[in-house]
């Protein structure tokens, strides 16, 4: 065994031991990960993105209950029955973000040439506003589905036409009487010719009734987006990962200086760069469990997709190798372990700030994501989503990498030059 | 006797202050040779200089060729405690061993022979953060010697322990000497220096003021040693008697104390009481510098 990986081994070994070191290494960025996936949505096709709805059907006519029903088979909304003041008190609670009521009468008034349309009461939660449009589409698209449904079935279709008739006999609606008679004219000859079509064949054969057809594509299969908020969340919690990496080993080198170790190693027959590889590799090999460790669990458990594994065998490494150069780097910026990990997690932080580690790269403004090429961190998010849900091909994924490691290179420039200079002295 | 180790005009600097300034020694096979001096007065950067740590700025270290890889034959106890706190007695020695390039049955039985030197074996699975300063101390010097080394640098092993573990670290360090371990040896307590060094160099501000067997020193440099004792003879009846007479108290400096009681004695002298002070390292160093040695 090689002096370097003795070296690596026994630094491992306390890492482990550790408790505070492993906490921030491997469990911290685990909760980092699952806390911020949950809360930015999760699974994008979960029940998180559907507007619950809460609703009152004071009418019960089968009319209220085919409408109500409708709803409930939209895939876009979550519905829950309940009484009228229920429903409020759940928007006030912030339990749902809307609510409907179907008064008494919505059967009466759902004919298709009525006078007086058929109204619902919708209530919206202040603060998801912006949901409100989408849930009115929602309702008038329900409530032109049974338009449609009465339209396909003769059986339902008359009595509706029957009823029309009876309000224009009536005089009940606003058209001039020329119009009127037109009208019924026309529901005559709708109610005659429903009459003598076979109701069987009509259903199945007859008018669509569908003014446009609206063919939904599966963007997550032609675009490179995130298919779940975890996806984005598990590779900000690898870099949080690293980071704590990068700043365990860091002040594990200055702890063999305090500690007199650092003494014994050079009294050994070993280089300089023989120590500083152990602490690289051992760096590096923590760096890269955690991260397969991350993948695992965010494959397992929040279906994070791992369909490139040669790109991610190249965007891993290259983190990894970005902040074993970063360690070595942070572990000369002061003589104690308290000025080393203050400077450390200072500079760590504003990386991570304008890298995208806190704050996803994608709501900043333009002026920040310009800002953010001086941060690794931003380039070993790219990497790591290019591997994961960017879709990057092999020349796409050489630009973060070569970034990375050129990053790597420099710090442990760096890093080893004030090392020999700290040595000196 | 073979010299294993020759230190030629060895100088360095931090800054404008030389630390080390023209310092030259040899240390012979087996020998157990001293650095004494207060402290800054250049043993450690000596030492450091001899374990590779520090780069002289001038002057050469020539170790004995039958030593061969020429780290590989010394063994560094430091002054600071140089040990992992979160590993165990055990696996401290065992790393520091492999460092050194003993694997298996020999890496085994090392390490098996260093903790029971330093009489750490029901203790060797404990981390060494539990252990008290002493036993860390043995442990200290247990790490410098798992690889088997010829030729040991010890810096103030003993500072900061308690007389107990300070007892029990000279006890190893003269089983070292039995085994022909050749040590060189820094302190500032002359009594460490009178008990355990064939040889001493004493260092003051970086250099050697003198240098030879502790008696030697002691007889060139300590002065002459002083008798107080209480007379049951009657004084008036004693005639010539040398040095002060204050009632029976009778005071002598001499430079053969215990001659000079026997002659008195044959005279028909009596004594109820005697007290010998001989002259000691303490003695050598203040007469060489005007200070003593723990002034500070």
């Amino acid at each position: 065994m090689s002096v370097v990986l003795i070296l690596a081994l026994k630094d491992l070994k306390q890492l482990i031991r550790n408790r505070m070191g492993t906490f921030w290494i491997f469990v911290f960025p685990v909760v980092m990960a699952l806390f911020f996936g949950a809360i930015f949505g999760g699974s994008q096709s979960g029940e998180a993105r559907r507007i619950s709805l809460a609703v009152a059907d004071e009418d019960s006519s089968e009319a209220s209950r085919e409408f109500v029903e409708r709803l409930r088979k939209s895939p876009a909304l979550s519905v829950e029955t309940m009484d009228r003041a229920k429903a409020h008190e759940s928007i006030r609670l912030g339990k749902r973000s809307a609510y409907l009521v179907v008064p008494a009468g919505f059967g009466q008034s759902a004919s298709l040439f009525g006078a007086n349309p058929a109204t619902v009461e919708v209530g919206i939660d202040p603060t998801r506003k912006a949901e409100g449009g989408y849930l009115q589409g929602l309702l008038i698209q329900a409530s032109f589905e049974g338009l449609r449904d009465q339209f396909m079935n003769p059986e339902k279709m008359r009595p509706y036409i029957a009823k029309s008739l009876a309000q224009i006999d009536a005089s009940q609606t606003s058209l001039p009487d020329s119009q009127q008679k037109a009208l019924a004219n026309f529901l005559k000859g709708l109610d005659s010719f429903l009459g003598e079509v076979d109701p069987q064949a009509y259903r199945e054969r007859g008018p669509r009734l569908e003014p446009l057809k609206i063919q939904m594509i599966p963007m997550t299969q032609r675009l490179a987006v995130p298919r779940s908020a975890y996806e984005i969340s598990f590779p900000q919690a690898m870099l949080w990962a690293l980071i704590a990496c990068s700043t365990s080993f860091a002040l594990a080198l200055v702890r063999e200086r305090m500690w007199g170790t650092f003494l014994r190693l050079r009294a050994a027959p070993l280089s300089r760069r023989q120590i500083l590889q152990g602490k690289g590799l051992a760096c590096f090999l923590a760096a890269i469990t955690v991260i397969l460790f991350l993948l695992t669990l965010g494959r397992l458990a929040c279906g994070v997709r791992l369909d490139h594994p040669g790109l991610l065998a190249l965007a891993v490494p290259c983190s990894a190798a970005c902040f074993v150069g970063l360690m070595i780097f942070v572990s000369v910026l002061g003589k104690t372990d308290q000025a080393v990990s203050g400077a450390g997690w200072g500079i760590l932080m504003i990386f991570s700030m304008l890298g995208g580690g806190m704050v996803p790269l994608f709501v900043m403004p333009a002026w920040m994501k310009t800002l953010s090429d001086i941060s690794p961190v931003k380039w070993s998010i790219l990497a790591l989503e290019g591997a994961i849900w960017r879709d990057f091909s092999l020349s796409e994924m050489m630009l973060p990498c070569a970034v990375l490691l050129a990053f790597g290179a420099c710090f442990t420039i760096l890093g080893l030059l004030r090392f020999a200079s700290m040595e000196r002295t | 006797m073979e010299a294993v180790l020759r230190v030629e005009g060895l100088r360095k600097s931090y800054g404008s202050r030389a630390a080390v300034d023209g310092v030259s020694f040899e240390v012979r096979r087996g020998e157990t040779f001293g650095l004494l001096g207060p402290n800054g007065a250049g043993k450690s950067s000596t030492l450091h200089m001899l374990a590779g740590l520090l780069k002289p700025d001038a002057g050469q270290i020539l170790l004995s060729e039958a030593h061969g890889d020429p780290r590989k034959s010394l063994g560094l106890a430091p002054q600071s405690l140089s040990l992992y706190p979160d590993l165990t007695a055990e696996e401290n020695c065992r790393f520091f061993g492999q460092l050194y390039g003993l694997r298996g049955a020999r890496l085994k039985s090392r390490v098996e022979a260093v903790l029971e030197l330093a009489e750490l074996q029901e203790r060797r699975k404990d981390r060494v953060e539990t252990y008290s300063g002493g036993m860390q101390r043995r442990l200290n010097l247990a790490c410098a010697l798992v690889h088997d080394p010829p030729l040991l640098l010890l810096d103030e092993p003993t500072a900061g322990v308690d007389p107990q573990s300070r007892h029990h670290l000279f006890v190893s360090i003269e089983a070292l000497k039995r085994q022909g371990k050749t040590l060189i040896y820094t302190t500032h307590y002359m009594e460490e220096a009178q008990r355990l060094c064939d040889r001493v160099a004493i260092m003051d501000a970086g250099k050697i003021l003198a240098l030879d067997a502790v008696d030697r020193l002691i007889e060139a440099y300590g002065g002459r040693s002083s008798i107080e004792a209480e007379l049951a003879t009657p004084p008036e009846q004693i005639e010539d008697l040398p040095g002060d007479l204050q009632g029976t108290r009778w005071r002598l400096l001499t430079e053969r104390p215990f001659e000079d009681l026997a002659r008195l004695a044959r005279r028909g002298v009596a004594f109820d009481r005697v007290r010998v002070e001989r002259p000691d390292l303490e003695g050598v160093f203040l007469s060489l510098t005007g200070r003593k040695l723990r002034d500070e």
